[in-house]
């Protein structure tokens, strides 16, 4: 062996922990650097990262004995800590005018698209897999709510988070009496909808300071020959053909509309409802606990 | 007729009501009379405050949570009614002069800020989510407010005693922000088509929340750790605060959505 490479070895066995904290900085570096586009995760390869992430949260809450660190509570804090000031990093990057000026990578501005945030996020929710299913082999008794609320929040996290690479946002903008079937994405792409709209006509309502206190568009929607006439306002979208049409703005002669493509909706909403329900059931839960502890003194 | 205009003389009857409670409950010697007397003043200074509220309903005709002066009236509502219960389940003795000077000092900035309450209503947020979503978290704001003071307490005064009020409050109160959370973000599909945006307000929120996660699990962990516990719940306060009205005060709010609260 060579002097050279054994001088090497040494400095690299004498600085381990620098040279890991290295690394570490490097990947989170290099992961700042990367945008990542979701869609190009659509059907079915978030199926497949689906699958994955519950393999791997198997493996580490039951199946490996090497790998149980990921489904401790050590795990789990190291967890919430990094999503914790990812997100204050988040927050700030939301202030562009204070970051401005190229010395940052764009990824950065756009965070819910970064590589960091999507792997702290995979991270997350392969941990909170890992929890679930160790709690699910190893405590038998009194779990039913705390597996209903972690595991609400694992498949709406999951869903929510796999289901937005399925789902697409357009907006279109319509004047009175014109139709249109298509729409643009923020990139300003057309994307072509299975129906035809057409805008009626707009109301405004005004409160007695002057302020907006309504408005809404009566739209027409043809949709393989039938006609169908609809209001569409603010907190009632109106839904067709999987596609939720939103109204953004109203003016005298034209309206903007957004319309949304998400086919994972009521998947979601199925995790937020677990979820809440297990945010309840702990909730009297704890009420319970103390009576009875308040009972034994 | 009740309106923001006399609000002030709610506000005082109601005030001194809760202070007299305060004060009768830092006495050291609890007879039943005392009890009572504690429970009736908490209660009537309550009930001053809900007929302010039931009659500012009827002259606005509808529940008044649309303006910050409004939703701080629910406020002050629930850090005493919760403040009460907090002394009643712990006997806290210091607790219900916190909550009480909280209350009041809340009451005095609607007293002295009135365009607070003369906004008007968007229609985003004209929707059946809105009340159920506000209350809840209202709640739970005065859970969290209650957990807040002990644990300044108990940093302060090196005491671990403290630490299992705490427990109970966070695990109350953690409960309710989550509720109120996920209705937000029901109602945020219905009024905007996606349930979570990661606007300058629901980053808050959801760091506030994983802050309290975060509480939990530590103590789940470290049972004896108690000043980080304490400092943990600190954190998570400020960080409920910036969810509150801190996002307000930064350039961010232009490209927020939630910019009318």
């Amino acid at each position: 062996m060579s002097v050279t490479r054994l001088t090497c070895m040494n400095v690299v066995k004498k600085n381990k922990g620098y040279l890991f904290i290295l690394a570490i900085l490097l990947f989170i570096i290099g992961l700042s650097f990367i945008t990542i586009n979701p869609h190009a995760f659509a059907f079915p390869v978030n199926i497949i990262i689906c699958f994955v992430s519950v393999y791997l949260s198997v493996l580490f809450g039951r199946l490996s004995e090497s790998l149980r660190f990921f489904s401790s509570r050590k795990a789990v804090m190291t967890a919430f800590v990094c999503i914790i000031l990812l997100m204050i990093m988040h927050w700030l990057f939301y202030h562009r005018r204070l970051f401005d000026g190229g010395f940052f990578p764009p990824a950065l501005y756009d965070f819910s698209k970064s590589a960091m945030f999507v792997f702290a996020w995979m991270m997350f929710v392969v941990v909170l897999g890992a929890v679930i299913v160790r709690r699910l082999t190893l405590v038998k008794t009194n779990n039913q709510w705390f597996l209903l609320h972690h595991f609400g929040l694992w498949f709406a996290l999951m869903t929510g988070f796999l289901g937005s690479t399925d789902s697409y946002t357009m907006y279109a903008l319509l004047t009175k009496e014109t139709s249109t079937s298509y729409a643009y994405n923020k990139d300003g792409q057309a994307m072509q909808l299975p129906f035809q709209i057409s805008l009626k006509e707009i109301r405004t309502e005004v409160d007695k300071s002057g302020a907006v206190a309504y408005y809404g568009a009566t739209v027409k929607v043809k949709d393989e020959g039938k006609e169908k006439t609809k209001t569409i306002a603010v907190n009632h979208p109106y839904r067709c053909k999987g596609y939720d049409i939103y109204i953004m703005q109203a003016g005298n002669y034209r309206c903007k509309l957004q319309i949304v493509y998400d086919p994972w909706r009521y998947v979601v909403l199925l995790g937020i409802l677990m979820m809440m329900a297990g945010a309840l059931g702990m909730f009297f839960k704890g009420f319970k606990i103390q009576k009875q502890n308040d009972k034994l003194g | 007729m009740i309106s923001w205009d006399n609000f002030y003389v709610f506000a005082i009857g109601a005030g001194l009501c809760w202070l007299v409670a305060a004060f009768v409950s830092l006495r050291k010697l609890k007879t039943t009379f005392i009890s009572y007397v504690i429970l009736g003043f908490q209660m009537l200074g309550l009930v001053i405050l809900s007929v302010f509220i039931i009659g500012l309903s009827l002259r606005l005709e509808r529940w008044p949570m649309k303006t910050m002066g409004e939703i701080r009236l629910w406020y002050v509502f629930f850090l005493s009614l919760t403040g009460y219960i907090t002394y009643k389940r712990w006997y806290y003795r210091w607790i219900l002069l916190f909550t009480t000077l909280m209350s009041v000092v809340f009451m005095i900035i609607n007293v002295l800020r009135p365009e607070l309450h003369h906004q008007s209503v968007m229609p985003a947020l004209r929707s059946v989510w809105f009340v159920p979503h506000v209350i809840i978290y209202m709640l739970s704001y005065a859970f969290m407010a209650c957990t807040f003071l002990i644990a300044l307490s108990g940093l302060f005064t090196q005491n671990a005693r403290y630490i299992h009020a705490c427990d109970d409050l966070v695990r109350g109160g953690l409960s309710l922000f989550t509720i109120a959370m996920l209705l937000g973000a029901v109602w945020a599909k219905e009024a905007w088509g996606h349930y979570w945006t990661w606007d300058a307000k629901e980053i808050w929120a959801a760091v506030t929340w994983m802050c309290y996660l975060l509480y939990i699990h530590f103590r789940d962990s470290k049972p004896k750790q108690y000043t980080i516990s304490y400092l943990i719940l600190l954190f998570a306060f400020l960080s409920l605060q910036m969810c509150w009205y801190g996002v307000n005060i930064f350039p961010s709010l232009k490209e927020n959505l939630h910019n009318y609260v």
